[in-house]
């Protein structure tokens, strides 16, 4: 669903071929995995 | 041109070649025949003649194309998942492609003579986003869906995880390994890659059949050769007998040349190649484990 509303808005090459098909990769891997790092992270800092 | 259609056939596709043929392969195999071309055509004054035709890119449409591409892969890397899946894959693109009024060169470079069975008008002259418009205001878009409904009902089960443990990754062990090492992915991680391109079909089918609605706001005219609103680009003006001869002279010739290519170094590389355990003695458990039942295929293979 979100692809469909970032794609219609947007539609260079760079989302509708490269990012396009690795999408979910991105939205359910990827960036969630990159966020749990940061909260950890910052977590560490203000816990000691 | 398709435009999801050649996402989805990708997992029918997988349905029927199960450990035989590596999935990736025919993804890269199913884009190989605009990977290289499909920017430059819309830059092109004739954009018809150009994607399709001859002088122009039409030669990677062709059948010869794709085998040339599958005896590089199974001469450089002895992988035969990988050129049988390339070359399935090109072999799917450009068969699909037929259905444009731009139509292939099947048998190229034997038959310059495109073959169409002009379902929709290939519009790349209206540029990506009128391409897109027109497609998805004729039967391309029709063809998409029907694509995607053939998956859904005769393919869903390739989708599942269970499936891609058990026959996508030991049909490629090599590839989907070195994915997962180099770019630290977990399993589940490997799926979303392997479902994504699934998704991604579905995805760009909406948006841009929204963007043609509401953006566009060109007439959705699904008809045989539609749309009607946009000028023909059929690259050839012969008549049915005239196509059917040539398409039948270059088919034989085509057939001949795989015949001697076959018989001179084919063979002997297929020979040289290597099936990886999983097609050999049968998918999930019996490519780790060589069980009773798991003898299926052992001559000319060898373990990786």
């Amino acid at each position: 669903m979100l692809y469909i509303v970032i794609a219609y808005f947007y539609k260079p090459i760079l989302l509708n071929w490269i990012i396009g098909p690795l999408f979910m990769l991105i939205t359910l891997h990827i960036i969630p995995t990159l966020l749990r790092g940061l909260r950890d992270k910052v977590r560490m800092r203000f816990t000691g | 041109m398709s435009w999801a259609a050649h996402e989805f056939e990708n997992y029918f596709i997988q349905k029927h070649i199960g450990t035989k043929a590596s999935f990736l392969g025919v993804v890269i195999g199913a884009q190989l025949p605009d990977m290289f071309t499909k920017a430059f055509v819309y830059a092109a004054d004739d954009a018809a003649a150009f994607h399709r035709g001859w002088p122009g890119v039409g030669f990677s449409h062709s059948l010869l194309f794709g085998v040339v591409f599958a005896v590089a892969i199974l001469g450089i890397t002895k992988s035969r998942a990988w050129a049988l899946g390339v070359l399935i894959g090109h072999w799917a693109h450009v068969l699909t492609d037929v259905a444009d009024t731009a139509g292939v060169m099947l048998f190229f470079p034997f038959s310059m003579e495109p073959l169409t069975i002009s379902m929709w008008k290939h519009a790349a002259v209206e540029g990506r986003y009128g391409d897109a418009a027109a497609y998805y205001s004729s039967l391309g878009g029709v063809w998409d869906l029907f694509w995607l409904a053939v998956t859904l009902i005769f393919a869903w089960r390739t989708l599942t995880a269970s499936y891609f443990r058990d026959v996508v990754i030991p049909a490629d062990p090599r590839v989907w390994g070195w994915i997962h090492r180099t770019f630290r992915l977990p399993e589940r991680a490997l799926l979303l890659l392997y479902q994504g391109l699934m998704f991604y079909g579905i995805g760009r089918m909406v948006a841009w059949f929204l963007y043609a609605r509401f953006d566009a706001k060109t007439p959705f005219q699904p008809s045989w050769g539609g749309p009607e609103y946009i000028a023909g680009n059929d690259i050839s003006d012969s008549g049915w007998v005239e196509v059917l001869i040539r398409t039948g002279i270059g088919g034989v010739l085509f057939v001949a040349f795989m015949w001697a290519g076959w018989r001179l170094f084919g063979r002997r590389l297929w020979q040289r190649g290597y099936d990886v355990p999983a097609a050999v003695r049968g998918p999930g458990i019996h490519a780790i484990l060589e069980l009773p039942s798991s003898k299926r295929r052992t001559v000319g293979a060898e373990p990786v």
